[in-house]
C-alpha cells in the first residue's frame, strides 16, 4: 500500500507531501485544487505513462512548476546561476513481502529510512550541458525540455524500465474510451491482469492457429493467382496472415458490456465497468485504483450500485484513491476518507468521530463538501434564515456573502453538532444561528459550548425578544415598517402573518426596496463571519 | 544443533555446478532462488546449464559475487552509511586507499560515487552496520534459497558478509573446494588474511563448531582417473582432515595415469595426443610454441588430457626433493585435476624422477 507521496516541482505541486491512508482516501477540492494532478502524478510515478501516453513521449514544458520555472528564469536573468528545475516524484510503500525488491534507501526521507519505494525524477540530461546552457540564456521562458531525461527507479537505486509487475494500477477517469478496439492502455493492463498465464497461453496459442488457418485454407487460392507475379530474384509473391506480435490476440478482441462494443457503451457503464475490473484482480500485488469523480455520467440509482460495492471491496488489499464534487460520494464512502486539496497543499486533518461518519453515511444527501470547501460557513435552521442572512448581508457590505467566499448552509433538522464537528476538524470560521425555542439562553450556550471558540460562535436571539426568528424580527422593527416590506394590509398582524407564511415573508424582505433592521444578534453574525 | 547453512566441500570433477543446476531443476516451479559465484566464468557456465536444464524456472538469479554486494547491499542502503551519496559505477582498478579513515566515503567511493573494487566488501560491511542489517530481511523475503558457487574464492569482508548471510536463517548451500583456492576476491585486503585461500578452511571448521554450519565432503570424482586422484590427494597432508578421492573414472584408453615427457619429445606428444596445456604464469615456457594455459585459468575446465610445464617447486616435488607451499599445493591440484585420463608433466631429465618416462618408440599412432 503507498503510504505517502512526496511531489517536486510537478505542475500545481511545488514540494508537497501526502500521507494516505491504507484503503480510502477521498480527495476533496475546488476545480483547479491539484486533485487531477496529485492521481496523475502518481500514476506517472508507478506506471511511467501519463494520460495514456508512455510519459518521455507527453514530457513537455508544462509539466512543470510555473512558479518554480518563473523563478528559475528570474534568477538566471539576475546572473544567479541556480541549477534547472526538476521534478520528483516519490511514493513510499508500505514493506509488504511482495514489494521487498523495491525496498531501499535511496529516497528523500531523512533521517534515512528505508522502505520500498519508486522515485520518478525528470531531470536535465547532463550530456546536454552546453545545449542547455545556450537555450536557457537566449530570451525564452520555457523550459528545453528536450535535453531532459527521465529517471525512474526504485528505492534500491536499480533503473525501472516498464511498471513493475508487483504494484497493479488502475487509472479510472472519466474520460471514454474511444479507440478503435475499445482498449485503452490501463484497461488493456487490467485486462491482461484479470486472465491466468495459462489462459493468455491458450488464447494467443489459439489465435495463431486461426491465422494459419486463414493462411493454407482461405489465401491459398489468392497466392495461385499471385504465383503469377515474379520478383526481381523469380521468387513469387504471397500472401500470408501476419504473425508479429503487434496482431496479437490482444488487438483483435474488443470488450463488450451486453452486446453492445465498450466503445459504443455510455460513460457511466464504460467507468463502471472499469472500476470492477480494477477491483477485482489478482491477489498478491499492490492493488491500486485511481478513480476520478465517479458521479460523473451515472444515475443517482447507478452511482449508488457503485458506490456500494467500492464500499465493499476497499480494504481488501485494495488501495482506493478517489476524486470527487458530489457530497453523496464523500458522505457514502465516509468522512474520515476525507483529503482536503486546495492550491497545491493537501491539508493534514484531525479525525473525524466514528459517530459522525456513521450519521452522514445514513443521510449521504447532506451538503458536507459545502462545508468542506467555503472557506467560511454560516449554518442556519431553515430555508427563512437562509434568504434573509444573505439580503442582510448585501445590505451591510454590497455584496452577497458567497461573493466574500461565505457559504450560507442551511441544515434543515440535521443536528448542528455534526456541521460544528466538521467545521472544527476543518479549522472553518463558521457562525451558526439558532432559534432558542424552548430552551434558556445558558441552556442553548450550554448546549454548544465544547464547539465554541474564536472561529466558531453562535448567534441567537434574547427571549425577551421572541423565540423564534420571526417574532425576533417584529422587536426590531415596527409594525408599519414590517406590512409596507410584506406588503400585507392593515388587518393582518404581521408576527401571524410571517409565522404562517415564513419562506414567503423572508423572499418578500430581501425583494422588497425597503430596509428591515435586523436584530442584533443576525448583525452581530454578518460582522463576524465578514472579518 | 541446526541451522540454514550448508557447505558442501567436494572434490575436483565431483559436479559440484551441476549438483547445483539438479537442485535447481527439482525445485518447485516456483522457488525463487539465488545463485551467486565469483568469476564471471562460473557465471556463464551456471547461466548456460541453468537455460538447459532448468529453463522452466523463471525465479532463478544469477549474481556475480561483487554485483550482489552492489545490489542487495550496498545501492539499496548505503545513504544509512552516507547520506546523500549514491553508487553510480564501479571503480575496477583504483588502489586501497589505506590512508583514508574507515567510515569516510572517500575510502570507498571515488569522486563520480563509483564504488572501488578493493573496497567493496567493507563498504558493503560498513552500509550492514549503518543499516542495522535491513538488507537481510530483505534479502530473506526476496528469496527462498541462497546458493554460492566457488566459495572458497571468498576472503577479507567478504568472509564477515559470508558470516551474515550464515547466521540470518536464509537458507544458504555453499558448494567449494578448497583445494582449489587459488582464486581470491580481494587479495590485497588485509582484513581475515589468515583466512584467505586454503585458509578459509579453517574459517568454515571454526563456524561448524559454534554449530553455525554443517560441512559434508563429498570425494567422488566422475573425472579423475583413480591415478591422477591419488596423485592430487597427496598434495595436502592428513592434517586437513580431508577424506580420500574416490574415482568413478572406470575408461580406459591406452595412455592413463601420469607420464614424464622429455622436452625431446613433447612436439610429438603434442601432435598425438592434442592434450590441454599448462603452464604457471605468462613468463613459464615463453620458449615453448604452444598455446598455454595458465594453471589457475584452467580452473573449471575438464578435458580428456593435461600436460604441465611444472614450476622450479614443482620439479623438486615430483622428484621427491623438497614440498611445496599449500599456495603452491592448490595451484597444481586445480592443474592436474583438469584431466580425465592422463597427466603428463614436461621435464629436461626424465630419468630423474620416480614417474614412468612416455616413449614414442613404444607408442605407433595406431595404438592410441
Amino acid at each position: 500500500m503507498i503510504e505517502k507521496v512526496r511531489i517536486r516541482g510537478y505542475r500545481k505541486f511545488k514540494d508537497e507531501t501526502v500521507n494516505l491512508q491504507s484503503a480510502l482516501n477521498i480527495f476533496v477540492g475546488d476545480n483547479e485544487s491539484g486533485k487531477s494532478t496529485l492521481l496523475e502524478a502518481i500514476a506517472l510515478a508507478l506506471t511511467g505513462y501519463v494520460n495514456g501516453h508512455i510519459a518521455s513521449e507527453d514530457l513537455n514544458p508544462f509539466w512543470f512548476n510555473t512558479e518554480i520555472v518563473e523563478q528559475f528564469f528570474a534568477n538566471r536573468r539576475s546572473k544567479n546561476m541556480v541549477a534547472l528545475p526538476t521534478i520528483t516524484i516519490e511514493v513510499f510503500f508500505s514493506a509488504d513481502d511482495s514489494l521487498q525488491r523495491l525496498r531501499g534507501a535511496v529516497n528523500s526521507d531523512r533521517p534515512v529510512r528505508e522502505c520500498p519505494g519508486i522515485k520518478f525524477e525528470v531531470a536535465p540530461n547532463q550530456d546536454y550541458g552546453a545545449e542547455i546552457e545556450s537555450f536557457v540564456g537566449s530570451s525564452t521562458s520555457l523550459l528545453p525540455v528536450e535535453f531532459y531525461k527521465i529517471e525512474w527507479r526504485s528505492f534500491a537505486d536499480e533503473v525501472i524500465t516498464r511498471r513493475p509487475r508487483e504494484v497493479s494500477v488502475a487509472v479510472i477517469d472519466s474520460r471514454t474510451v474511444r479507440t478503435s478496439t475499445g482498449v485503452d492502455y490501463y484497461l488493456r493492463s487490467m485486462l491482461n491482469d484479470q486472465l491466468t498465464p495459462a489462459q493468455r497461453t491458450q488464447l494467443s496459442v489459439a489465435y495463431r492457429a486461426v491465422k494459419e488457418a486463414m493462411t493454407t485454407e482461405h489465401l491459398s487460392q489468392v497466392n495461385t493467382d499471385l504465383a503469377e507475379l515474379k520478383g526481381l530474384d523469380d521468387a513469387s509473391l504471397s500472401l500470408a496472415m501476419d504473425q508479429t506480435s503487434r496482431t496479437s490476440w490482444e488487438g483483435a478482441v474488443s470488450p463488450h458490456l451486453g452486446s453492445v462494443p465498450f466503445s459504443l457503451s455510455g460513460q457511466g457503464h464504460q467507468a463502471a465497468v472499469k472500476i470492477l475490473l480494477a477491483m477485482a484482480r489478482s491477489a498478491g500485488t499492490a492493488r491500486i485504483a485511481m478513480i476520478e469523480e465517479p458521479e460523473n455520467h451515472l444515475s443517482h440509482t447507478n452511482l449508488n450500485r457503485l458506490l456500494k460495492s467500492i464500499n465493499d471491496i476497499s480494504g481488501d488489499n485494495q488501495q482506493l484513491l478517489i476524486t470527487t464534487h458530489s457530497s453523496f460520494v464523500l458522505n457514502r464512502l465516509g468522512l474520515d476518507a476525507l483529503r482536503l486539496i486546495s492550491g497545491g497543499t493537501v491539508a493534514p486533518m484531525a479525525a473525524i468521530s466514528l459517530e459522525t461518519i456513521n450519521y452522514f453515511k445514513k443521510l449521504p444527501g447532506y451538503d458536507t463538501l459545502r462545508v468542506v470547501l467555503a472557506s467560511k460557513v454560516v449554518l442556519v435552521e431553515g430555508a427563512s434564515e437562509e434568504i434573509l442572512f444573505s439580503r442582510l448581508y448585501r445590505d451591510k457590505y454590497g455584496a452577497e456573502p458567497i461573493e466574500h467566499g461565505i457559504d450560507v448552509i442551511c441544515i434543515r433538522g440535521i443536528s448542528f453538532k455534526r456541521f460544528l464537528e466538521l467545521a472544527t476538524v476543518l479549522k472553518r470560521k463558521c457562525a451558526f444561528l439558532r432559534d432558542l425555542d424552548a430552551y434558556t439562553e445558558v441552556e442553548l450556550d450550554s448546549h454548544y459550548s465544547e464547539y465554541l471558540n474564536d472561529s466558531i460562535k453562535l448567534f441567537r436571539g434574547q427571549s425577551k425578544n421572541g423565540n423564534t426568528l420571526e417574532p425576533q424580527l417584529c422587536s426590531y422593527n415596527t409594525d408599519g415598517v414590517l406590512r409596507s416590506i410584506l406588503k400585507i394590509g392593515d388587518e393582518d398582524n404581521p408576527k401571524e402573518w410571517m409565522l404562517k407564511h415564513k419562506t414567503e415573508a423572508a423572499l418578500r424582505i430581501t425583494e422588497s426596496t425597503q430596509t428591515i433592521t435586523p436584530p442584533d444578534y443576525l448583525a452581530a453574525a454578518i460582522d463576524f463571519i465578514h472579518v | 544443533m541446526s541451522n540454514n547453512a550448508e557447505l558442501i566441500l567436494a572434490v575436483a570433477g565431483s559436479r559440484k555446478t551441476q549438483g547445483i543446476v539438479e537442485q535447481c531443476a527439482s525445485a518447485p516451479i516456483e522457488s525463487r532462488i539465488l545463485i551467486l559465484t565469483y568469476t564471471s566464468n562460473n557465471q556463464n557456465e551456471l547461466s548456460s546449464r541453468i537455460a538447459t536444464y532448468a529453463g522452466d524456472h523463471h525465479h532463478i538469479e544469477i549474481q556475480g559475487w561483487f554485483a550482489f554486494l552492489i545490489r542487495s547491499i550496498v545501492r539499496p542502503f548505503i545513504p544509512f552509511a552516507f547520506p546523500d551519496r549514491r553508487l553510480r559505477g564501479f571503480d575496477f582498478y583504483t588502489e586501497p586507499q589505506r590512508f583514508q579513515s574507515t567510515d569516510s566515503a572517500s575510502r570507498y567511493l571515488s569522486s563520480g560515487d563509483k564504488a572501488f573494487r578493493v573496497h567493496l566488501p567493507q563498504l558493503a560491511f560498513q552500509v550492514h552496520v549503518a543499516s542495522n542489517g535491513c538488507w537481510l530481511d530483505r534479502l530473506s523475503r526476496l528469496y527462498d534459497v541462497i546458493y554460492i558457487d566457488e566459495v572458497q574464492d571468498l576472503c577479507g569482508y567478504d568472509l564477515e558478509i559470508l558470516h551474515l548471510l550464515v547466521k540470518s536463517g536464509i537458507k544458504i548451500l555453499m558448494v567449494g573446494d578448497i583445494r582449489q583456492a587459488v582464486i581470491a576476491t580481494n587479495p590485497q585486503e588485509p582484513k581475515n588474511k589468515k583466512y584467505m585461500h586454503t585458509g578459509i578452511w579453517n574459517w568454515f571448521c571454526e563456524r561448524e563448531k559454534k554449530g553455525e554450519l554443517t560441512i559434508t565432503q563429498r570425494c567422488e570424482t566422475w573425472r579423475c582417473r583413480p591415478e591422477i586422484a591419488h596423485f592430487a590427494d597427496a598434495l595436502f597432508g592428513p592434517e586437513w582432515k580431508f577424506q580420500p578421492t574416490v574415482s568413478k573414472n572406470t575408461k580406459d584408453t591406452a595412455h592413463d595415469g601420469l607420464f614424464l615427457v622429455s622436452v625431446d619429445d613433447l612436439h610429438h606428444y603434442m601432435q598425438k595426443f592434442a592434450p590441454l596445456i599448462l603452464r604457471y604464469s605468462a613468463n613459464s615456457g615463453r620458449g615453448l610454441p604452444y598455446n598455454f594455459t595458465n594453471y589457475k585459468e584452467s580452473k573449471g575446465l575438464s578435458v580428456a588430457r593435461v600436460c604441465i610445464l611444472p614450476t622450479a617447486p614443482v620439479e623438486r616435488y615430483l622428484k621427491g626433493s623438497g614440498t611445496l607451499s599449500t599456495q603452491q599445493s592448490a595451484e597444481l591440484y586445480v592443474a592436474v585435476t583438469r584431466a580425465e585420463q592422463s597427466v603428463a608433466f614436461i621435464v629436461e631429465k626424465p630419468s630423474h624422477y620416480s614417474i614412468r618416462q612416455w616413449n614414442p618408440e613404444t607408442y605407433s599412432p595406431s595404438a592410441v
